[in-house]
């Protein structure tokens, strides 16, 4: 069983169902731990002072002059 | 057959003085292949008959007085996930379409064929280039030269494991979390992770958008770079490919690092939980060996580790299940059991969760920039632990594998990394060096592997099961 808290994995199960994507009960038990394991540390990427003006790592290109390949 | 070159540089050097023949380098990687592939699980799908007709080609251009390059004539494998027009592109899975880069060459493979390389076959990598090997699953179960009980690492399982038992002179990986580099560091080759950006994605089945990288592994720094000046350069069918300056393959190495500064970075990379004890010990002495070429040696750290590796994995789970999403939905069993449990988790971060990372990564840039303002590449070791046994990595989660693993850092904030082997453990299993630099200086990464393979002989070193063959330097 996971060690997650009840209200944190019925989130998760949430989640998965939003996106329509179904796990079977040792899928899911191994999601949780991998989600467990790393919660902690997303939440502390929004506790880094020094990102807290930055701007992301995204381009965007209105102009993008790209030629598909295989085109 | 004996006189058959180690490395690619000599396999050049050995078909322009007519020591051997484009024709006898791929017979003699058939009959390698033919020796061992079901026992290693390197290919996917043989080019065999191709491969012949691409060498008399070669041979023929060769007894013309045309020269296309250093590659011109060498066998050379191609993972999995690239387009190459002869063969089907499967990316190791039941779920990509097989009309996916049907009779289409990715522009890396393009490239290498223009240079004249030889492409022997499509190689076993990971599901996708994700996630652990499912026995399940009708694709080969790549195994280690070194020790056929242990996964040779992944995702470009088959190349490295190829290239260490010499089925192939030279392959192509890609590398999102460590692809070419943590197969390399298990086999005992070299791998080489270009900058972000160096060669275009294009025909490559994406896994991390912002995080994909084409690259080399071969026997020696000198090697990949040989392979990394045929693929790299901008391309108008990629978006991420960047328009700099090409790079060339260094002429002038001459085995000294003077006026070269290296930090080691011990704080995140040693002492690790699951340590094999030879690793510090062979760290160590490859840092005394990068000294005694004359390199100025100082202690650095790598800012913002941990948060550069959450946001990594957020920014690949992410960007892989947009991808994957419709086909995780429609037909979840036809995708391999590690990843039925890992692809899901992008559905557990949310927009913000990606944007955020996002912004880290811009902050570990800035902040590195800082740390390579006073040396010009980092060392350290590229893993705390050697290749895993097949009987616990099937039970294991990705995870699990990859703690310990020290590559997935520099995927997330783009600047090239190198590995090169540095020794070996108790059981006879590789141990590895990493060495990274700025964006775009890769020649340094080359200059300083380079050095210091001239001053060892690990990355010579075969496993017996290919000595038997009777490989020779």
């Amino acid at each position: 069983m996971s060690a997650m808290p009840t209200a944190e994995a019925t989130a998760i199960d949430a989640m998965l169902a939003a996106a329509g994507l179904t796990t079977s009960a040792e899928e899911r038990e191994r999601l949780l731990e991998m989600y467990a394991l790393f919660r902690p540390g997303v939440e502390a990427l929004y506790a880094m002072p020094e990102a807290r003006y930055e701007a992301p790592a995204l381009v965007f290109q209105a102009e993008p002059k790209l030629t598909a390949w295989g085109a | 057959m004996a006189g058959i070159p180690l490395t690619l540089v000599d396999t050049a050097a050995a078909l322009r003085s007519r020591a051997v023949t484009s024709v006898e380098l791929v017979e003699e990687a058939i009959m390698r292949a033919d020796a061992l592939d079901e026992r290693l699980g390197v290919y996917i799908t043989r080019l065999d008959d191709s491969a012949r007709a691409g060498a008399a080609r070669a041979d023929a251009d060769f007894a013309a007085g045309i020269d296309r390059g250093p590659l011109q004539g060498v066998p050379i494998g191609v993972k999995d996930i690239l387009a190459a027009s002869e063969g089907p592109t499967t990316g190791q899975s039941l779920v990509l379409d097989p009309a996916w880069g049907e009779g289409r060459d990715a522009i890396a493979v393009e490239r290498l064929k223009g240079a004249g390389a030889v492409i022997t076959g499509k190689l076993s990598t990971m599901e996708f280039a994700c996630g652990l090997p499912d026995p399940a699953k009708p694709f080969p179960l790549p195994r280690n030269p070194w020790d056929l009980e242990t996964w040779p690492g992944g995702s470009s399982s088959g190349t490295g494991a190829g290239v260490a038992a010499g089925l192939f002179t030279a392959g192509l990986g890609t590398d999102t979390g460590g692809s070419i580099r943590i197969p390399a560091i298990y086999c005992g080759v070299s791998g080489l992770m270009p900058t972000f950006g160096r060669v275009p994605n294009a025909g490559c089945v994406p896994l991390g958008y912002s995080l994909d990288h084409i690259g080399p592994l071969a026997r020696s720094a000198r090697d990949c770079a040989v392979v990394l000046a045929a693929i790299a350069g901008p391309d108008p069918r990629d978006p991420y490919a960047a328009d700099v300056i090409p790079f060339t393959a260094p002429v002038d190495l001459d085995g000294s690092l003077t006026g070269l500064r290296i930090g080691l970075e011990r704080e995140h990379h040693l002492g690790v939980e699951g340590e094999d004890p030879a690793v510090p010990g062979a760290f160590e002495a490859a840092a005394t060996v990068l000294g005694e070429l004359g390199a100025t040696v100082v202690e650095v750290a790598l800012p913002h580790y941990a948060e550069v590796m959450v946001a990594a994995l957020v920014t690949c789970m992410a960007e892989s299940l947009a991808y994957h999403a419709a086909d995780l939905r429609e037909r979840p069993q036809d995708f391999a059991r590690s990843n039925r449990s890992m692809l899901p988790l992008g559905a557990c971060f949310s927009g913000a969760d990606y944007v955020q990372s996002q912004r880290v990564r811009r902050v570990a840039q800035r902040a590195l920039a800082s740390v390579f303002a006073d040396v010009d590449v980092i060392a350290m070791p590229a893993a705390s632990r050697v290749a895993p046994r097949y009987d616990h990595l099937l039970e294991a989660s990705t995870l699990e594998v990859l703690a310990g693993i020290h590559t997935m850092y520099w995927d997330a904030v783009g600047n090239p990394a190198l590995v090169v082997p540095m020794g070996f453990n108790a059981d006879g299993l590789p141990l590895s060096l990493q060495l990274a630099a700025r964006p775009f200086e890769e020649e340094l990464l080359v200059r300083a592997g380079d050095a210091y393979q001239r001053a060892t002989n690990w990355h010579l070193q075969v496993p017996a099961l290919a000595r038997d063959l009777s490989v020779t330097a």
